[in-house]
């Protein structure tokens, strides 16, 4: 049943949720988005009530309410009362509060109890107010679709932290969609990067720059057979913006869309321009958005944990992408990418090693008929189809944002079913979101640990339909199925993307294991589960160390973290380090131990910031040049005012404290160009201010000290207006001068 | 472009057996010119291949935007048909001192125009 709970989300407008997450502590952060339950699970665990099952033959000895109560006897647990749910199903009422671990311990080892559980509260699901979240059909609950996502629930967790950014690299990014907006003006977007180095391509008057926006990527026709041979007359995509919505669209501000995140930021990285990207291009901008140094362009400032790829092309992983993506992946940052719409193998660079490749499926779970599938695919995701293949709305469009323009920008839009959003590149997208999230929970997860546990959460078995065949792994780039299939683990990934399962996942510890000692026959080892991590707001609460199987030896140490054992003189023996947390949850890690090593698939270290530090947003900034500065009377002095973070990079002029300045003090041009009075003014410093036109409480200042006019063959020491030039005369002279003396 | 691509660009400028303002000219002028954008898998000794290729096959290599340390955009033109210049990168794939040699290709986004 869906519950209406608009009015107390109205409650907690975005601007106060993100106020309260860049203030709230470590533990909070698993929380943020509309909340109604407590900082973490464990938190309810506390609950003075239980569910305990008896066995039948417990119930069958006596009244079931008796065998409840002498259960509860047992275990030590004053009980308040006791009621039966169902069956042999009862809560118990406990009198005081007495340590739930414990009590539901002994409760569980009852031989009478089938099982004890702590009776929690549950939580009304989140759903924003966003008037078009009806729309967003592959968002809500699997009845709307058994490939929805189901971020409803997954939102009871959490909604993503401002710790975690996503790069969408893409043709880039419309700032004014009032869904998005700028991170300054209280948006998802962060600055990012124009990396289209081609400037017809880039359809901006240039090639790279730090300007990412998307002025279009529409092709003429007169252009096919010119500048864009090869590629087809098409309209502008907005392909960067659709994308971004499914990301990270302002959620609950009672406009528009949701995003599958509601507070981590969009980094929009600009690589595709007019007839598609370059590799060049596309390479450069995956390691500039992991953080890494390119050559030309300022260091990016905020390190992306995620990158979408909704682009490719058909064919194998190229080197070039094999190396970028391994050096990407090394600084910690998660590849997601769209499998194609060929109907054929998964293309590239969503086939490259290390990538989560994101096949698509249709509302039904089955493959939609354009994705392209494969070995190589991690998951698979709603892609949008549209069922009326002959007319009629699109009823399983990907709703999201975009904009009216067929070619440069006009007004910004959604996309519906009318005008509607279909294609893999929007399976990556909801992927790459559900990535930050799990990274809001857990952000020592690597990324092929994220993957990992992605495909764990994921949705199984995937549904079929009896009227349509079943997915084969393509043979060849001929071997094209672009029709509805049933998916298998090989051909459209581990399963569905699913929220709640991800989530799941994420928050499970990671368990590290760190060898120390010499390998000698005989000799001490030592197994170390102390780097093991749990998500965040959690901590490890037990480590346990077991033999896997026969022959293992014998564990000693004092430390339970810490597995002391002899190396083997022959063969090999495993060992499996199990860690739970304070919730309960679990992560295990098996260490195969031989005459030589050990060796291991987990980490030395889990790592140490499973609370992501908010990530600020940027702030609107003037630099103002030249600070300093002395003209003479009568003539000019050129001031510059370059604005960073603003759509709008205007100034206007004051000088002091006058717009534009008077006859007294100087006069100031829109352009910067102040101009020194006939008189020296008193005092004789003057200040000149900008103020930025995108916020006018953005101000700047300089200081320009007007003196008399200095007469001719002097070198003045003057730095405005003309000064420049007669220092550089004056300092010709004078070195003419010394020459002629030393001649 | 930083100091140490401005450096890169005019070594193999000089490196090559005509001068670059000329080439460019002659670029612009010939039509049956071909050129290629290729991405190259540089190491050390790169420079030397590009240089020893260049002279032997007339072919001219300009460096393009930068992508990292260890791999460069790069655009091949020469004198004659597009298969002149596949010549040209195949003989760049073959030598031993690039790690790989693919053209610059372009990606399309996976945006689905039908239904």
């Amino acid at each position: 049943m869906r519950r209406n709970t608009s009015n107390a989300l109205a409650l907690f407008p975005a601007a106060l949720l993100a106020a309260a997450l860049l203030m709230a502590p470590a533990a909070a952060q698993e929380q943020s988005g509309a909340r109604r339950q407590p900082s973490s699970e464990a938190d309810t665990d506390a609950t003075p009530r239980m569910l305990v099952k008896l066995r039948r033959s417990a119930a069958a000895r006596g009244a079931n309410a008796d065998a409840a109560a002498r259960v509860a006897a047992r275990a030590g647990v004053r009980m308040r009362a006791t009621r039966r749910v169902g069956g042999d199903l009862h809560v118990l009422e406990v009198e005081d509060l007495v340590p739930s671990d414990e009590a539901l311990a002994r409760l569980r080892a009852d031989p009478d109890v089938e099982y004890a559980e702590p009776d929690r509260r549950r939580y009304l699901h989140a759903i924003p107010n966003d008037p078009r979240y009806t729309g967003q059909w592959y968002l809500q609950t699997i009845s709307r679709g058994a490939s929805a996502l189901d971020a409803e629930t997954g939102w009871d967790v959490t909604s993503g932290t401002a710790g975690v950014v996503v790069a969408v690299l893409d043709t880039g990014v419309r700032f004014d969609h009032p869904d998005l907006m700028r991170a300054v003006a209280g948006g998802r977007l962060l600055p990012g990067y124009d990396f289209v180095a081609t400037s017809t391509a880039a359809n901006d008057g240039d090639g790279r720059d730090a300007d990412p926006s998307d002025p279009g990527d529409w092709v003429s026709a007169a252009e096919t057979s010119t500048t864009f041979r090869g590629c087809s007359a098409v309209n502008s995509s907005w392909h960067g913006t659709r994308v971004s919505g499914i990301i990270a669209a302002r959620a609950n501000n009672s406009e528009g869309i949701a995003g599958v995140t509601w507070a981590p930021w969009v980094l929009p990285v600009r690589v595709v321009g007019k007839c598609g990207g370059f590799d060049s291009d596309i390479l450069a901008a995956l390691r500039w958005a992991a953080g890494l140094h390119v050559d030309g362009v300022p260091d990016n400032l905020y390190p992306a944990k995620v990158v979408n790829l909704s682009l490719g092309s058909i064919g194998q992983c190229p080197a070039s992408y094999t190396d970028v993506i391994a050096e990407v992946v090394a600084a910690g940052t998660l590849v997601v990418a769209s499998a194609g719409n060929e109907g054929g193998p998964v293309a590239s660079p969503a086939n490259c090693p290390g990538v989560a490749a994101v096949a698509g499926v249709r509302h039904a779970g089955t493959k939609v008929g354009y994705s392209s599938l494969g070995r190589e695919v991690a998951l698979s995701a709603p892609a949008g189809n549209c069922v009326n293949t002959n007319g009629g709305p699109c009823l399983f469009s990907i709703d999201t944002t975009s904009n009216a323009g067929d070619t440069a920008p006009t007004t910004p839009i959604y996309t519906d079913q009318l005008n509607f959003t279909v294609g893999t590149s929007f399976s990556s997208p909801m992927v790459a979101g559900i990535a930050a999230l799990m990274l809001s929970v857990n952000g020592n997860l690597k990324p092929a640990q994220t993957i990992a546990r992605l495909e764990e959460g994921a949705a199984t078995p995937f549904p079929t339909d009896a009227n349509v065949p079943t997915c084969h792994v393509p043979v060849s780039r001929f071997d094209i199925q672009n029709g509805e299939c049933n998916c298998t683990t090989d051909t459209c990934g581990a399963g569905m993307a699913n929220i709640p399962g991800a989530l799941k996942a994420a928050l499970r510890p990671i368990a590290a294991v760190a060898v120390t000692g010499t390998f000698a026959p005989g000799s001490n080892i030592a197994l170390s589960g102390l780097g093991s991590a749990a998500a965040c707001g959690h901590a490890i609460a037990r480590h346990e160390w077991t033999s896997v199987g026969s022959g293992g030896p014998g564990i000693t140490g004092t430390d339970p973290a810490v597995a002391v054992v002899v190396v083997p003189a022959a063969g090999s023996y495993r060992l499996r380090l199990t860690v739970t947390d304070d919730a309960g949850r679990q992560d295990e890690a098996d260490v195969t131990v031989t005459p030589t090593a050990a060796s291991t698939a987990a980490p030395s270290a889990a790592g140490t910031h499973a609370c992501l530090a908010p990530v600020a947003a940027p702030v609107i900034s003037i630099t103002l040049a030249p600070r300093e500065s002395s003209v003479e009377l009568g003539a000019t002095q050129a001031f510059t005012a370059t604005v960073a973070n603003a759509a709008d990079t205007g100034v206007t002029w004051q000088v002091a404290g006058v717009a534009g300045g008077n006859a007294t003090v100087g006069t100031i041009t829109a352009d910067g160009l102040f101009s020194a009075p006939a008189a020296v003014p008193s005092p004789a410093t003057v200040v000149v201010t900008a103020v930025a036109n995108a916020d006018p409480t953005v101000v700047e200042t300089a200081t320009v000290t007007v003196i008399p006019r200095v007469p001719r063959g002097q070198a003045a020491a003057s730095s405005g207006g003309g000064g420049a030039v007669d220092v550089l005369l004056a300092g010709l002279l004078c070195a003419t001068l010394v020459l002629r003396r030393r001649a | 472009m930083s100091s140490f691509d401005t450096w890169r660009a005019a070594t193999m400028c000089s490196l090559l057996a005509t001068g670059c303002a000329a080439q460019n000219d002659q670029s612009a002028a010939d039509a049956a010119s071909c050129e290629a954008a290729i991405v190259i898998g540089l190491t050390a000794n790169t420079d030397a291949a590009l240089a020893d290729i260049a002279g032997a096959t007339g072919a001219r290599f300009e460096r393009g935007a930068a992508i990292s340390d260890n791999t460069a955009a790069f655009v091949v033109r020469a004198q004659g048909a597009d298969a002149v210049c596949a010549a040209v990168i195949e003989r760049l794939r073959g030598d031993a001192r690039v790690r790989f040699v693919e053209p610059d290709a372009r990606r399309s986004v996976r945006q689905e125009a039908d239904r």
